[in-house]
């Protein structure tokens, strides 16, 4: 059953706004640990919670170790930070499978935890606080650590937080609130609901039937799932950056108008804004960095069009650990290269710098960019839901 | 910023992205800068590493985006 629909996550909610701002002696993030702690057992039962909460530790553990290690000024090695990844992405791979298997009728491997936690957000969060910690950032206790890993208001879709900004908030005093910002925060979540219970549901229904599955014959359908998925998507995550501000947790903005990009490249700054973030910054830029090093800045362009395209397959496997997704992963990937290639091209010339492209720009991009984000959902590539 | 360094900073970016009137105003950003997206930073970046015989490290080559940070950045590891 959707999540927004089920009253104990209002309840849960609404508890967790009023506690973070009671006068706690805990650090911020700690007070939204045990929080978030009671609220996934409220919302998924207890044994998800202890499952989440197992998973905090064992990833908390294998930190500190790495940390200690660390501080007494021995190299931790190979063997903790493989040991933590190999976890992160085993713990991916089978929670992945299981859903295909899902989706082929019947669940074979015992762990509904995983799905239900939205694992592949999790397994994103674990990297980023995994890179953290490497690079000499403080670690969270394992409460506070649980409440990044897995906040109940990010539960059904993200977006991917950063550890970085859930350190910053456990380090400086909640701010008070105010009328305005309860306000805001307010606007945003009824805003979300607005997107995903009315627009989101109401075209599903007129697109595909009140129960009928979201599938696409042709152009059209692919158009009407593509607005569909825009807003039930960004209505979850509005409702989660409301609530987020609500109670002082550093919940990104995922969503920044992108119907309104002039290219495939800037719409994907602006679409699930906070997965473009980590890619860009647990792979893209680390393999580019690698690879110019390595081969000079003379081959910087090839190296960079060869990253584009493997962290756009990343982002396709994640999304589905098959064949289609690979392969709608791979064509996206390419996509954004021959668009990078042409728009470097057209820069050449002053004439494209010029503010009348910018204006032209501004009118024919967003059409071009819908036209292609629907013929990326055509039935052909076989990746739907 | 030494006169000498921006210079040979400019010279970068006026080469990199084909703006050969390019100024560099600290308040530039990469939204400033036609071709100045996340494929060209790196190249940037480690043209400026072997301009300067430097080495950043990949939370500095994340971080920057802002012309004013880039020269402090530049000038508090030459000095």
């Amino acid at each position: 059953m959707n999540l927004l629909l089920r009253p104990e996550f209002w309840w849960a909610a609404l508890a967790a706004c009023a506690l973070m701002h009671a006068p706690w002696p805990a650090r911020p993030m700690r007070r939204f640990g045990a929080l978030n702690a009671a609220a996934l057992a409220l919302l998924l039962g207890w044994r998800v919670a202890a499952g989440a909460a197992l998973l905090a530790l064992l990833a908390w553990g294998l930190l500190a170790l790495l940390r200690r290690r660390r501080a007494a000024g021995r190299s931790p090695g190979p063997a903790l930070p493989l040991a933590y990844l190999l976890l992160a992405v085993a713990l991916f791979v089978m929670h992945k499978l299981d859903l295909e298997r899902r989706a082929a009728g019947g669940s074979l491997l015992p762990v509904e935890l995983l799905a239900r936690l939205a694992y592949s957000y999790v397994f994103l969060r674990l990297v980023d606080a995994g890179r953290c910690v490497a690079d000499g950032l403080r670690l969270l206790d394992p409460l506070s650590l649980l409440g990044y890993l897995c906040p109940f208001h990010m539960l059904v879709a993200g977006p991917v937080n950063v550890y970085r900004d859930h350190l910053a908030a456990d380090e400086a005093p909640l701010p008070a609130p105010g009328f305005a910002s309860v306000l805001g925060g307010v606007d945003v979540v009824t805003t979300g609901l607005l997107y995903k219970l009315v627009l989101a549901e109401g075209l599903r229904i007129f697109a595909f039937g009140l129960d009928g599955p979201l599938r696409t014959a042709g152009l059209a359908d692919s158009a009407l799932l593509f607005v569909y998925l825009f807003f039930d998507f960004a209505g979850y995550s509005l409702v989660a950056l409301g609530l987020g501000r609500l109670m002082g947790v550093p919940t990104p903005v995922n969503f920044d108008r992108p119907l309104l990009a002039t290219s495939l490249t800037e719409f994907w700054r602006r679409w699930h804004a906070s997965l473009g973030q980590w890619v860009r910054a647990q792979l893209f830029l680390p393999l580019q960095t690698a690879l110019v090093r390595r081969f000079g800045p003379a081959r910087a362009r090839p190296a960079a069009l060869l990253v584009l395209v493997l962290s756009f397959t990343f982002v396709g496997l994640w999304h589905g650990l098959n064949l289609a997704m690979l392969l709608w992963g791979v064509a996206l990937g390419m996509a954004l290269a021959l668009e990078k290639l042409v728009r470097d091209g057209l820069l050449r010339h002053a004439w494209a710098r010029g503010p009348a492209a910018g204006r032209l720009a501004r009118v024919l991009g967003p059409a071009y960019v819908f036209a292609a984000m629907v013929l990326l959902l055509h039935p052909v590539w076989g990746v739907l839901l | 910023m030494d006169p000498e360094r921006e210079r040979r900073l400019t010279a970068i970016f006026r080469r990199l992205f084909c703006l050969p009137e390019l100024v560099l105003e600290d308040a530039l950003t990469a939204r400033d800068v036609p071709g100045w997206d996340s494929l060209n930073h790196v190249t940037l970046l480690i043209e400026i590493e072997r301009e300067f015989g430097l080495r950043f490290s990949s939370r500095e080559i994340e971080g920057l985006q802002r012309v004013g940070d880039l020269k402090a950045l530049v000038e508090s590891r030459l000095r």
